[in-house]
């Protein structure tokens, strides 16, 4: 049994994506706004490890899909299975990711744009302008009615007689300037004679000394600007000597600016900074936003590519284990098993896989088992046959032995030698038969060793030229070949092709050719040496072709037909093939695929 | 003021000339100002003296009637340098001090008005007058006691830099700053000796 493990290898890789991604999409919510609101290069040097970290972070990415797509080409370079399939799967996600990030991305920045051209239209624009210029024109209106009503010679025909009652002067200053809200007069040393209207509008008398006639600096207080004026008024019995402050009060008149008026006038004045910047860099602040889209986006889209690596690896294990189970199974090992975790239907037709190889291992058992009842049932038989064939003749010839001996014939002498003769013979014969059926049968296993091929072919080669005058070509038996195999089991395979081949070519007079090659082949990851043996004889016939194997089988007057049988044995002991092509009157090659050894010379072809 | 109490060791100089290079572009764009710092020695403070040279007055008076802020930022560090072989990491801050200036005009008061972090505000009629405030730190006093931190007075540096913004970007067009190389005028670490310690 060799079970391959299917298991979600990447699993935890998919799943550490699938959480990266949610926590860069919560970052993103979180900083998204940070970054419109705070982001500037004035703060620590925590925004620029947190900006390179963002910049690292989809540098990153973008290195690991490389790296994947350049192991994907590599592996469809080399027709790694299912790498075409994958490729496939990843352009499908390519194509998804586009088809969604692409167009949103493209509406987001266009939204951004509409949205800032709308909002801050140039009526917006006239708008705060007109508003801010609207408050300062009723700011100074309301400065300059003060300093004009304070100056005005009416002002201080109303103040007559403030020194002795100045509730009563107060009572008429209002009724002629109701935007007056306090008054406060001040004796020629600055001690307080009267203050009325507004509390918070009255200065003490040391401000009251020490500001200067005319406008006093405005002041704010509880977000409400006050507005003040200091007039000297003089009494008319004082005015005829003038340079005499001793006679001069201070009256102090005050108005208050609207509630909220300050707070209003601010916002505007941050309002109109904002427009105005907006208006000025609109193109950049577009330009800066398509920036950090990208600059957020860029990274959910390569995880997004990253994650469909990792599904296509998902989608595409089972399959690929299925194809390698499956050319397993071809190449003749039914004990490959898949192990799968999953409960899906790749999970189902991997389970049916399994059961299928299973029934296919014991049905081949089975078959095996009945060829082998078989084949040896056509052994047994053709052995009786060959061992019954000379029973005949021995019975024959005892036979006509006792009958010259009862017969008292004068010829028994030489009847009696020849029978003998002939009955030791056909003893001898069987004797052969039963040697070589023996050495069949008990073929022992190999013992693997790095076998030099090319030095047995020269060897059994050089023993076989004594005996038959055939010449042989080994120009296509190279030295650095070896293979993995039982030199002695090597020696008896390479003998009997050799001598099958040589005896093909034997009766062909001066004409007759063999000619040996090897030469380095593989087949899928396994790397052979084939032997091949030609020959230029009579070939075999069409009847003899689907037999030439089988035991017993022979073209030849005194063969056993066990030669080919034992070759066959021996190539299948040592996992190799054994095929030939033959066309009747042009003649036979045989080829013999062995195993290389692993440090026989670099493989030339394939097959 | 702003006294930033810390001890620690400034990778901020080297780290950040790192970063910056891994960073935005955009970023390396930033214009350069020069500074000028004067270091006077009394009996209990060091006064600190900055002025910065190379300002434009046209754009900023421009910006400024259009309605626009500008801020200048003043640092102060004393630090102490690192001893071999430590030394490549940078200097150890004893004290950081920040002083920031954002200037605007009033049309209300029709005076410029400069206002600190610390909440002090200042206005001024002349043009002259203003700039003359805004680009010079006056008198700016460290205590010796500042100094005691180290084992060795004598090795205690003072540090000063300088960052000029013609146009303070209000909130949510911060980022515009990345992209406008001129929104930002940076002035280069100065280093002085002299002086320091009694």
């Amino acid at each position: 049994m060799n079970p391959r493990r299917e298991a979600g290898a990447s699993l935890t890789g998919l799943l550490s994506l699938i959480v990266l991604y949610l926590v860069l999409i919560i970052l993103v919510l979180v900083f998204a706004g940070q970054v419109l609101n705070d982001l500037s290069f004035t703060q620590s040097s925590a925004t620029l490890v947190i900006l390179a970290l963002a910049t690292l972070f989809p540098v990153l990415l973008l290195a690991i899909i490389i790296f994947n797509l350049v192991r994907l080409f590599r592996d469809r370079a080399v027709g790694r299975p299912g790498a075409q399939l994958k490729s496939r799967l990843l352009v499908f996600f390519l194509v998804i990711v586009l088809l969604a990030s692409v167009p949103q991305g493209i509406l987001s920045v266009s939204f951004i744009r509409t949205a800032i051209s709308a909002w801050f239209s140039e009526d917006t624009g006239r708008a705060i302008r007109g508003g801010q210029e609207i408050a300062l024109s009723f700011f100074s209106e309301l400065e300059r009615d003060l300093s004009a009503f304070s100056e005005s010679p009416y002002a201080m025909s109303l103040l007559d007689g403030v020194e002795r009652q100045p509730a009563r002067v107060w009572e008429r200053v209002q009724g002629v300037n109701p935007m007056l809200d306090s008054f406060q007069v001040f004796s020629p040393d600055f001690d307080p004679l009267y203050a009325g209207g507004v509390e918070e509008l009255h200065l003490s008398p040391l401000q009251a000394a020490a500001a200067r006639e005319g406008q006093v600096a405005r002041e704010s207080i509880a977000g409400t600007s006050f507005l003040r004026t200091r007039v000297s008024y003089a009494p008319t019995a004082a005015r005829d000597a003038p340079g005499d402050d001793t006679q001069v009060f201070t009256v102090i008149l005050g108005a208050r600016l609207p509630a909220g008026f300050d707070e209003a006038a601010s916002r505007l004045t941050q309002a109109l900074e904002f427009f105005i910047q907006l208006d000025r860099f609109q193109n950049n602040f577009v330009t800066a936003l398509g920036f950090f889209y990208a600059f957020f986006s860029v990274p959910l889209v390569l995880l997004s590519f990253l994650v469909s690596f990792l599904l296509s690896d998902e989608i595409m294990r089972p399959i690929v284990s299925l194809e390698e189970a499956t050319r397993r199974v071809a190449e003749g090992d039914f004990s490959t098993r898949i192990l799968t975790r999953r409960g899906d239907e790749l999970s189902m037709l991997v389970n049916s896989f399994n059961r299928m190889v299973g029934e296919l291992e014991r049905t081949r058992e089975k078959i095996i088992q009945t060829e082998k009842i078989a084949a040896w049932q056509e052994i047994a038989q053709r052995l009786a046959h060959e061992v019954k064939n000379p029973l005949t003749p021995i019975r024959l010839a005892a036979e006509r032995t006792l009958r010259k001996y009862q017969n008292a014939s004068d010829d028994f002498p030489a009847v009696l030698e020849t029978s003998v003769r002939s009955i030791v013979n056909e003893v001898d014969n069987l004797t052969a038969l039963l040697s070589e059926f023996r050495e069949f049968s008990r073929l022992p296993a190999p013992s693997m060793e790095d076998t030099d091929l090319a030095t047995i072919i020269r060897e059994v080669v050089a023993t076989y030229a004594a005996e038959i005058a055939v010449p042989v070509s080994m120009e296509g038996v190279s030295d650095d070949l070896r293979v993995h195999a039982d030199p002695g089991q090597v020696r008896q395979l390479v003998s009997n092709l050799v001598k099958n081949a040589l005896e093909a070519v034997s009766g062909d007079g001066d004409a007759g050719r063999v000619s040996i090659h090897v030469d380095p082949v593989s087949r899928g990851d396994v790397r052979y040496c084939r032997l091949r043996i030609e020959d230029n004889g009579s070939g075999i016939d069409p009847d003899q072709q689907t037999k030439i194997f089988d035991p017993y089988v022979t073209t030849k007057r005194k063969g056993t037909g066990l030669g080919l049988a034992i070759v066959q044995r021996i190539v299948f002991d040592h996992h190799g093939q054994i095929w030939f092509e033959t066309q009747p009157g042009v003649g036979t090659t045989f080829y013999v695929d062995l195993p290389a050894a692993a440090h026989s010379s670099q493989h030339k072809g394939s097959s | 003021m702003h006294l930033h109490r810390s001890s620690r060791i400034d990778f901020r100089k080297s780290l950040r000339s790192i970063l910056l290079v891994l960073i935005l572009v955009p970023a390396l764009a930033w214009a350069q100002i020069d500074h000028s710092t004067e270091l006077q020695v009394n009996e209990d403070y060091l006064e600190v003296n900055i002025t910065v040279d190379g300002a434009e007055p046209e754009p900023l008076f421009a910006n400024l009637e259009d309605g626009l802020s500008a801020s200048i930022e003043y640092m102060i560090r004393v630090v102490e340098p690192v001893r071999r072989p430590w030394q490549a990491l940078g200097s150890r801050v004893l004290h950081e001090f920040l002083v920031k200036y954002e200037l605007i005009w009033d049309p209300f008061r029709e005076r410029f008005t400069i206002s600190t972090h610390d909440g002090a505000f200042y206005t001024f009629r002349d043009e002259a007058d203003v700039w003359a405030f805004f680009f010079r730190l006056s008198d700016f006093r460290i205590p010796w006691t500042a100094f005691s931190d180290s084992g060795e007075p004598g090795r205690i540096r003072i540090e000063t830099r300088a960052m000029y913004e013609p146009i303070v970007f209000v909130s949510g067009l911060s980022i515009l700053s990345i992209f406008l190389p001129h929104s930002r005028y940076q002035s280069s670490w100065q280093t002085l000796e002299r002086g320091v310690g009694r």
